[in-house]
């Protein structure tokens, strides 16, 4: 789960240091990767699937 | 072909405006700044460790300064707005979840209470905060984002307390990511934390 703090810094980072495109291609992928993890979560712990 | 026929009033206004809306940016970002830095200080200190759900939240929060953040560097842009609201509905979503999971009376909470309510309900409460807060600035100044050059103007980026917040920002982010590796490593946390499992199993080889 600590990679997701990762995945969030290189698109606050990059558009901090002016790499507008590259930081809002990052943070689309930082998006998907937040609700793969809490569908993953969610389907766990009831033991579902959606 | 069309003429710029704006009063030089009517211009100072909307100059006015977009500062005003820059301002609330860098108070939007300075709020999720603080509150991150106080979640931080509160596990540290009162070793409250977050569970799996209170980590996405805690991410979703600082993902919706991110919108925050991109109008304090790059100026105001409906888009940047729209990354905003993105993060907010997915976080609260999940704060949802959690509010669900604990709604039914005897169910139990987690963590305790801020001025009587859970900081999950707050999460909540935040998002939809945000989602408003951020129609309305799009509703209310839709013309900022047709006068790039007036935008231009207005250098904010360059005080001193903003860029202590944007990198005090981008450092919290970093702590997080230590704190949470410390937490769980690199799987998934477990649904009661009590003990940082990787700093305990580094200092016990010793």
């Amino acid at each position: 789960m600590a990679f997701l703090f990762i995945l969030l810094l290189i698109p606050c980072a990059s558009a901090v240091f002016g790499w507008h495109n590259v930081s809002k291609v990052t943070f689309w992928l930082f998006l998907i990767v937040l609700i793969i993890m809490f569908k993953h979560h969610v389907t766990d712990a009831l033991n579902i699937q959606l | 072909m069309l003429q710029n026929k704006e009063s030089k009033p009517m211009n100072s206004l909307r100059l006015f405006s977009s500062k005003i809306v820059l301002l609330s940016n860098i108070v939007d970002l300075a709020g999720v700044f603080v509150v991150s830095a106080a979640a931080i200080i509160i596990q540290l200190f009162f070793h409250e460790l977050p569970c799996p759900l209170c980590l996405l939240q805690r991410i979703g929060l600082m993902a919706i300064a991110y919108g925050y953040l991109l109008n304090t560097v790059y100026g105001n842009r409906a888009n940047h707005y729209a990354y905003s609201t993105i993060a907010a509905i997915v976080t609260a979503f999940i704060a949802m979840r959690q509010i669900l999971l604990h709604i039914v009376p005897g169910s139990g909470y987690y963590g305790d209470p801020i001025f009587g309510i859970h900081l999950y309900t707050w999460v909540f409460i935040i998002c939809m905060v945000a989602i408003a807060w951020n129609m309305l600035i799009i509703i209310i100044y839709p013309e900022d984002y047709r006068h790039e050059k007036l935008i231009k103007k207005v250098k904010v980026g360059k005080n001193p307390l903003v860029k202590f917040i944007i990198y005090g920002y981008l450092l919290v982010i970093v702590l997080n990511f230590a704190l949470t590796f410390f937490e769980c490593g690199t799987t998934q946390c477990p649904d009661d934390p009590n003990q940082y499992m990787i700093l305990n199993n580094f200092i016990s080889q010793f």
